[in-house]
């Protein structure tokens, strides 16, 4: 796991559904998850905020991580 | 970085060696074989972390040892529930083995020295632990010679602080289901920087929450050492002045000087004497104890400074300090969450080191930080840290905080969920 994806694994784990888990998810629509959170355009709790501390590249590899991890539990 | 490179390389020849001599293979013949040794001292937020995430970037080419007193983890998040009587100590306490099972040596010791030169820990059994890299994750040690009246090991017994969950959470919710009907709860809160800033807070909230159901005529009086509310101000003076009305008294500047154990009486710089029924003390603090035998409290005698790219102390090189223990970045919280992010950057800045790899150029750290009103709804605070090479240090994020709007179930699942996610990420 790199290292940004770890900072997110604080709350999102792949066994754990209480935060939504992230493992596998399509590509596309996580990244337009985190892009709205980025842009404002999505709304939330956390992730408005959290998702604004990243570059758009950056999640962009966070995206394209967690689409590739393999879901677990 | 030299010195551990050439321990390393005279280890595997020695290793080699010795195994040609007794004709035995090297990996048989000797534990470890020549893996570089990290040490984890404290198997809280920070260390287990640190511990888990050096096991699984580094594999089997780390040994890693966690160094732990206490048999299973008590989390000090969601304590404040144990004592408001909506959970139990069983549901923040979570056991070691997952540690285990990644072939991490999780040794139940309490670590009593620091050599930092010969690179060794001792144990309170009497052995040592030697290593490669040490990282410590201490945690807090109170300052008891601050408050006058708290000495002895009685008086703080009476006035239990409660702050590092565990026996104390328990004596505290004893002392709060002991008290009268009409009797008044006091919290005394320290000087920031304290451990979990919104924590007291918090504890007002979940006492004040029990007293209203079972001693309605009772009171919650916070006795604040600083001028005012430190953390989610608005949420926490909406919940006193509404839902615990007339409950919850907020008092200001009442720096905490002398308890007497006798009466129950708390004196303050300034202000009049309060007497509390229950009286929670939570004295000024700083880094563990373990922390000065290693030489790594630099800041004011209080906590200790760390490079922020490796959280290796500005003072002693090989050993790196996570979590509470430390000297804070501008807006970085002393939290169990932000302790967990300073393991993960510990863990890889550490392999790196190992490897002479340069660190990550630019770790970034979030904190989220959830705080319950009552046995079920909660609110947040959120924020984004990133690693500033020209200032070497952490920056907030402008933009990248976050403060809920009100309080609400949703926000008290997802704190639920919070929790059960990070304890896994630490110690699953």
């Amino acid at each position: 796991m790199p290292a940004l994806a770890a900072g997110c694994a604080s709350c999102h784990q792949p066994a754990l559904h209480g935060v939504p888990s992230l493992a596998g998810q399509p590509i596309d629509a996580l990244l337009a998850k985190l892009r709205g959170f980025r842009d404002g355009t999505r709304g939330g709790t956390v992730m408005p905020a959290l998702a604004k501390g990243y570059t758009r590249d950056e999640l962009e590899a966070l995206a394209r991580h967690f689409a590739r991890q393999r879901p677990a539990g | 970085m030299t010195d551990v490179v050439d321990t390393r390389r005279r280890r595997a020849l020695a290793a080699l060696g010795a195994a040609g001599l007794l004709g035995l293979p090297a990996c048989t013949s000797l534990r470890g074989s020549g893996r570089p040794r990290v040490v984890v001292v404290g198997g809280g937020y920070g260390g287990a972390t640190a511990a888990r995430y050096l096991a699984l970037w580094g594999g089997e080419g780390v040994d890693v040892t966690l160094v732990e007193r206490d048999a299973a983890f008590v989390s000090c998040p969601l304590s404040n529930l144990v004592l408001g009587g909506s959970r139990t100590m069983a549901d923040i306490t979570v056991g070691y083995e997952g540690l285990r099972r990644r072939r991490i040596r999780v040794v139940r010791d309490s670590a009593t020295g620091i050599d930092p030169r010969r690179r060794r820990v001792r144990l309170a059994r009497g052995d040592e632990l030697a290593y490669d890299r040490l990282i410590l994750s201490p945690g807090i040690d109170f300052f008891f010679d601050r408050v006058q009246g708290l000495e002895t090991p009685a008086a703080r017994e009476r006035f239990a602080d409660a702050w590092r969950a565990g026996p104390q959470t328990v004596a505290l919710r004893r002392q709060l289901e002991a008290m009268r009907d009409g009797g008044v709860f006091a919290i005394s809160i320290p000087r920031a920087p304290y451990r979990c800033p919104p924590a007291p807070y918090e504890r007002a909230c979940q006492v004040a929450w029990y007293f209203r159901r079972a001693k309605p005529k009772s009171k919650v009086l916070i006795l604040d050492g600083n001028e005012d509310v430190q953390s989610k101000k608005a949420l926490f003076t909406r919940a006193w002045n509404e839902d615990y009305r007339g409950l919850v008294e907020y008092l200001p500047d009442h720096v905490l000087t002398g308890v007497d154990p006798a009466t129950g009486t708390a004196r303050f710089e300034t202000a009049d004497d309060v007497t509390a029924d229950v009286l929670n003390v939570i004295a000024p603090h700083g880094a563990g104890d373990i922390a000065r035998s290693a030489g790594v409290i630099t800041a004011n005698d209080q906590w200790c400074e760390v490079d922020f790219a490796t959280f290796e102390s500005v003072q002693v090189p090989g050993v790196h300090v996570l979590g509470d223990a430390i000297q804070v970045a501008p807006l970085m919280p002393k939290s169990g969450h932000m302790a967990n992010q300073h393991g993960k950057v510990a863990a890889a800045a550490v392999l790196a080191a190992l490897d002479e790899r340069p660190p990550n150029p630019s770790p970034v750290l979030n904190n989220a930080c959830y705080s319950f009103i009552n046995d079920r709804e909660a609110v947040h605070i959120v924020s984004v840290h990133r690693y500033d090479a020209t200032q070497k240090t952490f920056l907030s994020v402008p933009g990248a905080t976050g403060l809920s709007t009100q309080k609400s179930a949703l926000e008290g699942d997802y704190g639920f969920a919070w929790a059960r996610a990070i304890w896994q990420d630490m110690l699953g």
